[in-house]
């Protein structure tokens, strides 16, 4: 794949908003976790408490849109000041807006339901489909951008947004458009949906532990994490900062089961990615694990990437950031592409917090507790949804 | 059938939380254009009208508002015993 520059990032994370407040809790291994207060269930999560919709938007606007939209739109906000691609940058240019998302607008989509079981002759609010829709979030932003060369979302459950990401760079690999607003958001912290995630069992109490003795599962977040990606040659033009290349993108099915991970099938995700970005094993210095804290997900990552990559002291260091973000769903390939793109920028590997210990069923060097400095010229951002959909980017270093 | 105060007043607050302007700016010969309103508003208007009186305005009555005023006609109209038939 010709190698895409990515000239800005943008988050709405449980670290509040901006993506400077996302890295640099990675960077210093704090959690964003904590008990839903206002959630009966026994379960932690990582609300964007510190995101104020009310600030960014007025009373009208904001009843045509859903809570993803509001924190798609802020991010892309971020990520498009720090392009630079003004409206002048934009003139002539060719744009797409691809987004992913598991469910669009839950928020939504929750107050139509309810309203519809609990009153005898219910009204719905007129925008109810239109603010319940995945694809409204890549509406709102191409209205907001005027971006016109095409756009959609994509659902993938938990790859969704790496899928996004993954397609949107393809395409301007293809040359079919100079520039992307891509990424992913999600919202799912609602009641209803929190009680149907805790009917998995696969939630864990008290702590994310990605690849630790005695982890419990995962931990839910909600937010949204923006990528411009743009052409290397229209980036170098108009001399935008290029925070790091995507170079190799790479997707399997595994056609195996809907809820157990298959080695087989992430690994065969991991050599597309490295076969598309023509990359050697050598390279890669650090894998942003999809590590969603499970059992059975995280052993089956850690047997791919050792299959893959073997146990020299070369091998990359796996780290999962979802310890500290949580798993934002929709939104987690994005705030992992974004983490991807800060550690080999920063030759720093974020940490994964929470470890209780090494487990001898992840048989990979995971960056626990604190993050580490190694040099990395290359690395991967994988994500493994439910139903075996893998996603895999190559991230690769911009000169300096 | 007759539209008292209380029943105006409360339609003008209706329009008002529909089209996000204060009450006092909204008065019955104020018009859908001084209030900026696309037909996607419109549908909003009616909305938070049928909500608040908990009834339902005829479609093809929408079509000629111009005024609160008309919508307030239009309200009548839905109030009216033949209506309810």
């Amino acid at each position: 794949m010709k190698p895409v520059a990515v000239t800005g990032i943008g988050a709405v994370s449980p670290f509040g908003t901006g993506a400077g407040l996302f890295l640099e809790a990675l960077r210093e291994g704090r959690s964003g976790l904590r008990p839903l207060d206002d959630y009966p269930g026994a379960v932690i999560g990582g609300r964007a408490d510190g995101f104020d919709p009310a600030g960014h938007f007025t009373p009208k606007e904001r009843s045509r849109m859903d809570r993803i939209s509001e924190m798609v739109l802020v991010a892309a906000d971020e990520a498009m000041a720090a392009a630079g691609l003004d409206e002048a940058e934009r003139a002539d240019r060719d744009g797409l807006v691809i987004l992913g998302t598991i469910i669009g607008g839950e928020p939504s989509h929750e107050t139509i339901i309810r309203r519809y079981y609990t009153e005898d002759m219910p009204r719905i609010h007129p925008f109810g489909i239109a603010t319940t829709m995945p694809s409204g979030a890549a509406s709102h932003v191409s209205m907001r951008f005027g971006v016109t060369g095409g756009g959609f979302c994509v659902s993938s459950a938990c790859a969704s947004a790496t899928h996004a990401i993954g397609t949107a760079a393809r395409e301007i690999a293809l040359g079919e458009a100079d520039y992307a607003i891509t990424g992913g958001v999600e919202a799912m912290l609602t009641p209803s949906a929190l009680r149907a995630w805790e009917g998995m069992r696969i939630l864990a109490p008290d702590a994310c532990r990605p690849f630790s003795i005695d982890r419990k599962g995962m931990v839910l977040s909600e937010g949204a994490g923006v990528l411009v990606l743009e052409d290397g040659d229209h980036a170098r033009a108009r001399g935008a900062p290029i925070l790091a290349w995507l170079t190799g993108y790479g997707m399997s099915l595994d056609a195996h089961d809907m809820f157990l991970p298959s080695v087989d099938g992430i690994r065969r995700a991991i050599r597309k990615a490295l076969v598309s970005a023509r990359c050697p094993c050598e390279r890669v210095g650090h894998v942003n694990a999809n590590g969603t804290g499970t059992k059975a997900s995280d052993a089956a990552e850690a047997e791919a990437i050792r299959a893959e990559f073997g146990d020299a002291p070369g091998a990359p260091v796996v780290t999962s950031t979802k310890s500290m973000h949580g798993h934002a769903l929709g939104a987690a390939g994005a705030f992992e592409t974004i983490a991807t793109v800060e550690a080999v920028r920063a030759d720093l590997v974020p940490p994964t917090i929470n470890a209780l210990g090494p487990d001898p069923d992840c048989p990979v060097d995971v960056a626990f507790d604190t993050a580490r400095e190694r040099p990395i010229e290359a690395a991967l951002c994988n994500s493994l949804a439910f139903g075996g959909l893998n996603a895999v980017l190559v991230v690769e270093k911009a000169a300096a | 059938m007759e539209i008292s105060d209380e029943i105006e007043q409360r339609l003008v607050a209706a329009v008002g939380r529909a089209a996000f302007v204060e009450t006092d700016a909204v008065s019955l010969d104020t018009t859908i254009e001084d209030l900026g309103l696309d037909s996607a508003d419109m549908v909003q208007v009616v909305f938070e009208i049928e909500d608040e009186f908990d009834i339902s305005l005829a479609d093809q009555g929408v079509e000629g508002v111009a005024t609160v005023r008309d919508l307030v006609a239009l309200l009548a109209r839905a109030r009216a015993p033949s209506a309810a038939e």
